[in-house]
């Protein structure tokens, strides 16, 4: 349902989107028309709540200054509707060339209880090295490593 | 065991984008977009121009995380990609132009051994400053895969998660430490929390900071840059802003309509951003900041803002210059501007362009529309308002510019009229006794008079020539004319006095026939001279003297009538140089002298839409290997033209057929006319590089599109299409489709118009005995509820269209009732009874039910632009599937199949039950078999026993397949698709010893395509046996998935099977997959319970990239390769040449 707000007042000729809205708050935008509007306020009008917003100019705002990184990209696109595309699918890439990987990803394998808990006890350990004969630690914790797929 | 052997290959690549990313990837200063459609990448390079596409890349895997990342330092960007099956990789780009590598950096898989899969979703994050990436594979894990730049290998750890449900996770801006904010659901609502992570520790050590119940629907979260910082959670109605201290909330009324899809960030400051929704509306969302006294940056307000409406974003991401590309994956990806006015209506968007998308394929019907012996696919294709018909065909298409009425064309070309003429300007269009001249100025046709021209008569031959003169050629004279000042130079008449019957010419020579007798003129400065004059032996039926090269021709081709042969005669004397017969006693209409890239061919087309083919030797005009194809069946005129610099041969007959050079071979492609009687090219201002064709009755000028491609044609329909049926009594199509209406005040109303609300005419169910309350109110305002409805509740209506299949008009919609769901349609006669008639499958779906428990079988007839229900028949659950069977009606109804026959009350009655299903999916017939798929128990071969009235379960397969489509391929073999993206082939061995063994379906074969299959049909795109074919395949099964793409399965003989395996075998050995993915592995059967080794299967796709290789590498695939060229067992080493030969003819293959 569209209503337009017949108290709109004629003034500084300002674009405003003016959305009408039903009362369970179901809204359509759209609708221009010319007013001067400052700020947000909600009035009730033939029981529709039309909440007015100064969002010509705030869009004008928000699209102003997009980002350009190259000011050329785009500005020879010819403009004559919109263009269908079905065809135009970039060249398969067909890759002969074995370039070894720098890296490889591996999962470490370590149950995370038992990481946490060999964790706690360096960290025990690191606190209470002078109570315990720390070469026998550093045996143990040598004897076994982690592991890696 | 048995095992099957079939190819399979990708007909139409995934459309669905699924993601998409913005960043430097091929070089610092390049803007490149990169899509993900599914199991490939696409590289495109932003340009003043537009989008020029570099690359598209093929990964052994379906891609579930897409992003980009920088190292600190790094003036490119890197690429991440991680496969659902957990292969995760980095990628690099390298060179530029044609050298440009791909290169792994990193790779490996980072599955776990155990670990339940994530229910939201694998989630992926990268850290802003590079230091780790963060992904959400299994419940309660967080993998961290430390980017240490120096380390060869990147070792990944899981920390524990323990908040349930997580909803979303991102890396914050601007910590000391990596941490990562995340959205996750327990009892009391939804909560928002930032966890820090020691890299040292490999653990979470702290909690910044969280926001306890937030919006009970928020789903999305936005870090913010610097120096704002925090963090955007996009809620169902609401947008927060935390920065940890304090928070900023909004509800803008915009949000209420749908739910937020995607983003994308606009500036790198980070205070614009693009949001979408599902119901396509496009928004801003903007940051407004202030600057406090002490200098920090704050959040004053949010702004959220509609700029426009797009097509259903899954994924946004921002160019360059104001231009935004939306991947979609329901509809159409777009390529649009933001204006800073608004237009007429409102919005800040302008489309600038649409790439086409198929996905989600529901259901597809494979169908011979035009008669002309192949196959168009018509597919079920979007859903919501992007839902459409999409009409699929193989060949070339013209696109129309501009049509005129005019019938009885006999002739056709194109002039430069005036000395200074670069454009076409006149049309020369003969008819029987006359001769039209149409004049092109801008884009206006006149006819108008040509001076000099003869207008009571019909042309023969008409052309630009040397010396800026025009030649008329009709039967009484050859006419030469100045073409500036349009005065008669010269005519020249037979010595004989006979008419002329057949003409051709070019620049500067031109060679007539009266009857027998033949004359050979040179075109001069104002006059023609006679150089040579024969007597044939028979009368000619058709000339030509189209020059090999450049300059004059050397030769002249000639068909002659009564002995049916192609001649070769030397210029100027017109000795005979050749006479090749061609056998039979159909008349040559057309001949042709044709040379595509120095290779030159003879071609004569005969009276019945057969064409023979010669290879010319062009020095001594000797003819060999003489080919034979049927193209029509009407009489074919051939016609030399160049498009985009392609020369290319057209052939005007009942199925135009455009001839052409690729790949060092003549391919032959339909065009998607139906009859073309004549054409010329015509390169006009207006209308550049395009053909003027002639029809029966009218002519049309338009281009030709790229040469060898699927043709789509779409039918938006704008609500959701679901099951397809075609009838061709009545030349329409059946489609089942959904519909989206709201409860308001004054009930029931569609939320937008659409192809049900807009239909030429409208019915609705209105009684259906005990199952539901009967209602009888029109469509819009719908049946009343069964049980009322909320205000503002969404409610599905399910529809059939009828379609007519030639304009592809709604000619009729019927509304179901309301929580009836139509589940599926069939189009068939039953009993004795000769009306086919549309049957629908339906069920009432109740949200409490956790099964439908009551449907319907409903029966309609349309004939006469009427749609009427027949009969009905209640049936006990849903009816998910039917098929006609020997006429009777085959239904599965929750976890039965069931037989119904036609009584001649016209009446459903059960004939007989199967009830071993957990629920009957999908059904497949042939002959007395019938194949149930099943929700999760594979798939049933079934026999009816008419003697009996029973069924018999002959075999089945107790693997625990979860089936999405099934299909019979042979008495024996059957083929299924899963949700783990699998297609398996069962068979059955009736001849095995034991009752067991003959009871249980052998697994004969098995491949992962990495995409879900929805439909399975047989037929073929193409025309089959077109020329001679080198690969032996057997029958053609398509099939339509969730991306969008086409698939196509074929059955090849053990050995060619043998041969194909080793060839992707070594093929497998050259090409270096990117992410370094074992194609083994890639295509290895897999779900959540096993994995095997791909078995039975040949991998086209792969195969047809040997056609990509470089010839060098090609050699080295085939060096050493076998082939058996008779199939006497004789085997040969293959050359480069043969295999060529082998891979493309399996790419005509669709």
């Amino acid at each position: 349902m569209h209503h337009l707000n017949p108290m709109l007042k004629q003034g500084e000729g300002k674009v405003i989107i003016m959305r009408t809205c039903a009362k369970d708050g179901n809204e359509d935008v759209g609708f221009i028309t010319r007013g001067a509007i400052s700020g947000e306020r909600e009035k009730k009008v033939d029981k529709v709540y039309i909440k007015e917003v100064e969002v010509a100019i705030v869009v004008n705002d928000f699209l102003s200054g997009l980002p350009s990184k190259h000011p050329d990209n785009f500005q020879k696109w010819v403009m004559d509707g919109p263009k269908s595309n079905v065809t135009r699918r970039p060249a398969s890439y067909v890759p002969t060339k074995d370039i070894p990987a720098q890296q490889v990803i591996v999962t470490e394998k370590t149950n995370i209880l038992l990481r946490y808990l060999h964790q706690q006890f360096d960290k025990k350990s690191g606190k209470h090295g002078s109570k315990r004969d720390s070469s026998v630690l550093e045996d143990d914790t040598s004897r076994k490593r982690s592991r890696f797929e | 065991m048995s095992t099957a052997h079939h190819y399979i290959v990708t007909a139409h690549k995934p459309t669905a984008v699924t993601s998409c990313v913005t960043g430097n990837f091929t070089s610092p200063l390049d803007i490149n977009l990169i899509l993900a459609k599914n199991t490939r990448l696409e590289l495109y390079l932003v340009t003043p121009e537009g989008l020029r596409p570099l690359k598209e890349i093929a990964i052994y895997g379906k891609i579930a995380i897409l992003k980009l990342f920088r190292h600190v330092g790094a003036d490119k960007d890197l690429l991440f990609v991680v496969t659902a099956r957990y292969n995760a990789m980095i990628l690099e780009c390298r060179g530029e132009g044609d050298s440009l590598e791909i290169v792994t950096v990193a790779h490996g898989n980072v599955g776990d051994r155990i670990g339940k899969p994530s229910e939201t979703g694998i989630i992926g994050t990268i850290d802003p400053e590079a230091r780790v990436i963060g992904l959400k594979l299994y419940e309660g894990l967080f993998k961290i895969i430390p980017l240490e730049k120096d380390n060869s290998e990147l070792r990944a750890y899981n920390i524990r998660l323990e908040e349930p449900q997580i909803q979303d996770i991102e890396f914050l801006y601007g910590c000391p430490n990596p941490t990562i904010i995340l959205i996750f659901e327990d009892a009391s609502g939804r909560h928002v929390k930032a966890r820090e992570i020691s890299l040292k520790d490999k653990d979470f050590v702290k909690v910044p900071w969280k926001q306890e119940n937030v919006e009970s629907h928020s789903s999305m979260v936005i870090p913010v840059p610097q120096p704002l910082g925090g963090v955007i959670v996009i809620g169902q109605e609401s947008i927060l802003y935390h920065n940890g201290s304090t928070f900023l909330a909004v509800a803008p009324g915009a949000m209420k309509q749908s739910t937020i899809m995607c983003y994308a960030r606009v500036d790198p400051t980070g205070s614009r951003y693009l949001l979408g929704d599902l119901i396509g509306h496009l928004f801003m969302l903007f940051l407004e900041r202030e600057e406090r006294p002490d200098g920090i940056t704050i959040v004053k307000d949010i702004k959220f803002e509609v700029l426009g409406v797009i097509s259903t974003p899954e994924c946004i991401t921002y160019l360059d210059n104001g231009v935004v590309f939306i991947g979609s994956r329901l509809g159409d990806s777009q390529l649009i501007r933001l204006n800073t006015e608004a237009n007429d209506s409102g919005s800040y968007v302008s489309l600038m362009e649409t790439f086409t998308n198929l996905a989600p394929i529901m259901d597809m019907v494979v169908v011979d529309m035009d008669k002309q012996g192949q196959g168009q696919l018509i597919t079920c294709s979007g859903a919501y308002k992007e839902g459409s018909l999409r009409i699929i065909r193989n060949g070339i298409g013209i696109q129309e510019h501009a049509s005129l009425d005019l019938s009885g064309i006999k002739g056709l070309w194109a002039l430069k009229v005036g000395g200074e003429a670069i454009y076409d300007n006149m049309l020369v269009v003969s008819g029987i006794g006359d001769t039209r001249f149409l004049y092109l100025c801008g884009e206006e046709v006149e006819e108008t008079e040509l001076p000099g021209f003869i207008q009571d008569s019909q042309t023969l031959w008409s052309s630009n020539v040397c010396h800026s003169q025009m030649v008329q050629v009709t039967v009484k004279a050859v006419r030469l004319v100045d073409s500036s000042s349009k005065i008669l130079l010269c005519e020249w008449k037979t010595p004989s006095g006979k008419g002329i019957s057949v003409v051709a010419g070019n620049n500067s020579q031109i060679v007539c026939a009266a009857g027998s007798e033949l004359y050979y003129l040179e075109i001069e400065k104002g006059s023609f001279s006679l150089q040579a004059e024969k007597i044939m032996e028979n009368e000619v039926a058709c000339l030509d003297i189209t020059p090999l090269g450049s300059g004059k021709a050397h030769f002249v081709a000639a068909g002659l009538w009564t002995d049916v042969s192609a001649l070769i005669l030397s210029v100027p004397r017109l000795d005979v140089i050749t006479k090749e017969p061609m056998k039979g006693e159909i008349i040559p209409r057309s001949i042709l002298l044709a040379s595509f890239d120095d290779n030159c061919y003879l071609m004569c087309a005969l009276g019945d839409g057969s064409l023979f083919y010669f290879t010319l030797n062009p020095v001594s005009g000797t003819l060999s290997d003489t080919k034979k194809v049927t193209l029509g069946t009407q009489p074919t005129v051939l016609k030399f033209f160049k498009s985009q610099s392609t020369a290319s041969v057209f052939a005007c007959s009942d199925r135009p057929t455009v001839i052409y050079w690729s790949n060092h071979k003549l391919v032959f492609s339909n065009v998607n006319l139906r009859e073309v009687s004549h054409m010329c090219p015509l390169n006009a201002m207006a209308f550049p590089d395009s053909l003027a064709l002639a029809t029966d009755n009218s002519l049309t000028i338009g281009t030709i599109d790229e040469i060898q491609k699927l043709h789509i044609r779409t039918v938006p329909l704008g609500e959701t299409p679901k099951r397809i049926s075609y009838q061709e009594t009545s030349q329409t199509f059946g489609v089942i489709t959904m519909r989206v209406d709201m409860m308001d005040t004054s009930g029931l109303t569609p939320t937008k118009p659409s192809a049900s609300t807009q239909a030429a005419s409208v019915s609705c169910s209105s009684s259906v005995g005990t199952l539901i309350r009967p209602s009888t109110s029109g469509p819009s305002s719908a049946s009343l509820p069964s049980q009322p409805l909320e205000y503002g509740q969404d409610v599905e209506v399910h529809n059939l269209l009828i379609v007519d299949q030639h304009t592809f008009e709604v000619l009729h919609s019927h509304q179901f009732m309301q929580n009836e769901y139509a589940m599926c349609i069939e189009s068939c006669k039953l009993g004795e009874d000769q009306t086919p008639y549309y049957i629908v499958g339906t069920a009432f779906v109740v949200p409490d039910e956790t099964e439908p428990k009551a449907g319907r079988i409903v029966i309609f007839q349309y004939a006469d632009g009427k749609l009427q229900q027949i009969a009905e028949k209640e049936v006990r659950g849903s009816c998910y599937c039917l098929a006609g069977f020997n006429g009777k009606i085959l239904a599965g109804i929750n976890s039965t199949v069931r037989l119904f026959e036609w009584t001649s009350e016209k009446e459903l009655r059960v004939e007989c039950s199967y009830f071993n299903s957990i629920l009957a999916l999908y059904l497949k017939c042939k002959g007395d078999f019938i194949l149930v798929g099943d929700l999760m128990r594979s798939m049933t071969l079934l026999q009816y026993k008419s003697m009996e009235g029973t069924f018999e379960e002959i075999a089945r397969d107790y693997n625990p397949n979860w089936m999405t489509a099934i299909e019979i391929v042979d008495d024996d073999t059957f083929l299924g698709t899963d949700n783990a993206f699998n297609m398996f082939v069962c068979t059955k061995d009736g001849g095995a010893a034991t009752d067991e063994e003959r009871c249980q379906m052998q697994d004969a074969g098995r491949i992962y395509l990495g995409d879900m299959v929805n439909t399975i049909r047989h037929g073929s795109l193409v025309r089959q046996h077109l020329g001679d074919t080198s690969v032996p395949t057997t029958g053609s099964i398509l099939f339509g998935t969730l991306s969008g793409s086409v698939g196509l399965i074929t059955q090849i003989p053990g050995t060619f099977f043998e041969f194909l395996l080793e060839l992707q075998e070594r093929l497998t050995k050259v090409i270096k997959p990117v992410g370094k993915v074992d194609h083994a592995y890639w295509r290895s059967f897999y779900n959540d319970r096993k994995q095997e080794p791909s078995e039975g299967f040949i991998d086209g796709d792969l195969i047809e990239s040997f056609l990509d290789l470089p010839r060098d590498t090609m050699r080295d695939v085939v060096n050493g390769l076998q082939i058996d060229p008779q199939g006497t067992g004789m085997k040969q080493q293959a050359l480069v040449d043969d295999i060529i030969k082998i891979v493309e003819d399996l790419t005509r293959i669709h």
